[in-house]
């Protein structure tokens, strides 16, 4: 008897969930989308390409790490709407691709608002840390890596590379920026007007010419920072992230 | 299955004896993490990690290469260097009573113990290897995957390596010195000489124990002692980005310091004799200089007192290098 009776229900399930799929797929043509993310890094208007050197505030530089955290996103769509992804961290890579869950209706979106950084009570380290989570979580531990073993929490954005500094054209000297710490969380703003119908993957672009306005890699003091060692330089870095970000 | 944890479960119960068993009645027994409860499984595991150089990227640096059994868990130079021969910044502590820490490192900077094996496995000065690089190489390594699944349930990962390292260096306890038993009521397990330099000590002349007090002679605030004008390492200050913080450090333990030359955050001050000479001729004066710090000036026979004292709060253990 039991049996027959969940049998029963597991056809009407299945019967029901194929017809709500159906419909969907149906719609997603013309009224609602997947919205996937990826992260571009441009420097002289080019893609960057790590290991490749470049002409940059008149040094020699070449990368080798860039990420930033993206939390807190929120998007506000033409009629009022709100797509709320702040549940989740999105790790901006080179490559790295986030997928929203569910789908949104196609309306354009006018605003995003996000921080760069993790949230204080996630990045305190004293409950969940970086070692308690699977390897697939963005805040999990990752190789380059974004936990900071040495002080509690995670670098919120990180470039590593190197500059040349003796004048042989080779890049060779280490240049690393490691910005962390709860004080440093950058809020960010930005008005857009982004159809979503015809291309639904949203780019957060990180422009390193404006991230880097007017540090001059030659002299040693600009050559790192992990924040607590060389605030100022730190604190000057977040700031230009106001124009170094963009979404396309 | 159910068998074998039913087992597991059994010693885990037989075990809580140890290291509590190290711990003196009259002193408050140290807290255990409620997701890393400490078997001897975990502490076996954790000590073979440590005396194992294969956890660094060149497979040449233990943790016990810079925490040596005979120099209660310190060593003699200013600053070991790690992989490669490179140096960092600091002179590596004494890890006995450990499990005391509230904070951990010199600055404070890590929450728990049980994440701090992080930063010498990946601190690239010391053993240089990214944690998800070593997880793949102890796993491959069927010995070792065999014995973190004997002791954690689940195959190496990046959760059970600091909390088996940890494990081990919370078994790292050291109550059993000449003061200790002297504070029991042996009066004759300190010198005449070591009785007038505790109450030294303890003055409101030298005022040390405003800062060095309790059963680990720390009272674990962070505090710039007046070692310079200018620091190179900011300290505490590199966590808050406080500049109020900079010169600060984390009080450190005098249990064992007699074992753990050279002294200070950098391995500066070469010895005991350095030290009492800093605090009486060489306070730097910065901004951030803790005022509990006194100017004084002891007589040869009160350095010697003092010297006796500290000497006295060396464990027979430490000493024999037998904590393990
Ligand atoms: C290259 C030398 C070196 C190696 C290798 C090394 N350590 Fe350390 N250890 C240090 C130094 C230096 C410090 C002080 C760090 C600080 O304050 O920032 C330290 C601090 C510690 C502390 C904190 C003590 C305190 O008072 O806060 C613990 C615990 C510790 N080490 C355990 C380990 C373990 C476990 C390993 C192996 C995984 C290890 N160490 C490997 C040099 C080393
Ligand atoms: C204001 C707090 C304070 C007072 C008072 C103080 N100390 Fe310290 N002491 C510290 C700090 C902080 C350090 C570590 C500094 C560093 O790491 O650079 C330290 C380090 C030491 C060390 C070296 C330990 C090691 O492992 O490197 C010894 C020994 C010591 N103090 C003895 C004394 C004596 C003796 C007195 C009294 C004359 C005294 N201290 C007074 C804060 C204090």
């Amino acid at each position: 008897m039991t049996k027959l009776k969940h049998a029963l229900a597991l056809i009407a399930v299945v019967a029901l969930s194929s017809l709500f799929f159906y419909a969907c797929g149906d719609d997603s043509d013309s009224q609602s989308v997947l919205l996937d993310f990826e992260f571009d890094f441009r420097i002289n208007d080019q893609k960057l390409v790590f290991g490749q050197v470049y002409d940059l505030n008149e040094s020699k530089v070449s990368f080798k790490v860039a990420n930033y955290y993206i939390g807190g996103l929120q998007m506000t769509q033409e009629d009022g709407a709100v797509i709320d992804l702040s549940a989740d961290y999105l790790l901006a890579g080179p490559g790295n691709i986030f997928s929203a869950a569910e789908k949104v209706p196609n309306n354009d979106i006018v605003k995003f608002d996000f921080f760069i950084g993790v949230d204080e009570a996630s990045n305190s380290q004293t409950e969940t840390d970086f070692t308690s989570r699977p390897s697939t979580d963005p805040l999990g531990m990752k190789d380059p890596s974004m936990h900071w073993n040495w002080n509690s929490g995670y670098k919120f954005l990180r470039v590593d590379g190197e500059v040349d500094t003796d004048g042989d054209d080779i890049p060779d000297t280490p240049i690393a920026y490691h910005i962390g710490s709860d004080p440093l969380l950058k809020n960010v703003s930005i008005s857009s007007d982004r159809d979503i119908s015809d291309d639904s993957t949203i780019h957060f672009v990180l422009d390193i010419n404006e991230f880097f306005a007017g540090v001059n890699f030659q002299v040693v003091e600009n050559q790192d920072t992990h924040t607590g060692n060389n605030l100022e330089l730190a604190q000057r870095l977040v700031s230009h992230l106001d124009t170094a970000l963009s979404v396309e | 299955m159910l068998g074998s944890n039913a087992c597991y479960e059994g010693t885990t119960q037989a075990e809580m004896i140890f290291p509590y068993s190290l711990v003196p009645e009259d002193i408050t027994p140290f807290e255990v993490p409620a997701d890393n409860p400490l078997t001897l499984a975990k502490v076996d595991l954790g000590r073979r990690l440590f005396n194992e150089p294969s956890i660094s990227l060149d497979s040449t640096i233990s943790c016990a290469s810079c925490h040596k059994k005979d120099l209660a868990f310190a060593d003699t130079l200013s600053i070991t260097p790690g992989i490669h021969g490179l140096t960092g910044d600091r002179n590596p502590p004494s890890l006995l009573n450990a499990a005391y820490l509230q904070s951990i490192n010199k600055d404070g900077g890590v929450a728990k113990l049980d994440i701090q094996a992080l930063v010498p496995i990946e601190d690239e000065n010391e053993m240089g290897i990214s944690i998800v690089k070593l997880i793949d190489r102890l796993q491959a390594d069927p010995d070792y995957s065999r014995q973190f699944t004997a002791a954690y349930g689940t195959d190496v990962n990046g959760y059970n390596i600091p909390r088996a390292l940890a494990s081990y260096v919370r078994t790292l306890i050291s109550f059993d010195s000449p003061y200790d038993a002297y504070t029991n009521g042996d009066i004759s397990a300190l010198s005449q000489s070591a009785i007038k330099g505790k109450a030294l000590f303890f003055s409101d002349r030298l005022n040390c124990a405003s800062c060095h007090s309790g059963n680990l002679l720390t009272n674990q605030s962070f505090q710039n002692n007046g070692l310079y004008n200018n620091y190179s390492d900011l300290g505490r200050a590199l966590i808050t980005l406080d500049s109020a913080d900079v010169g600060k450090f984390r009080v450190p333990s005098l249990r064992n310091v007699a074992l753990t030359a050279p002294y200070m955050h950098d391995g500066s001050l070469n010895s005991l004799q350095e030290v009492l000479d800093h605090y009486q001729h060489n306070l730097s004066g910065h901004t951030n200089q803790s005022p509990q710090l006194r100017s004084f000036e002891l007589d040869d026979d009160e350095v010697q007192d003092m010297m006796a004292f500290l000497e006295s709060l060396t464990g027979s253990q430490a000493k024999r290098g037998l904590n393990q």
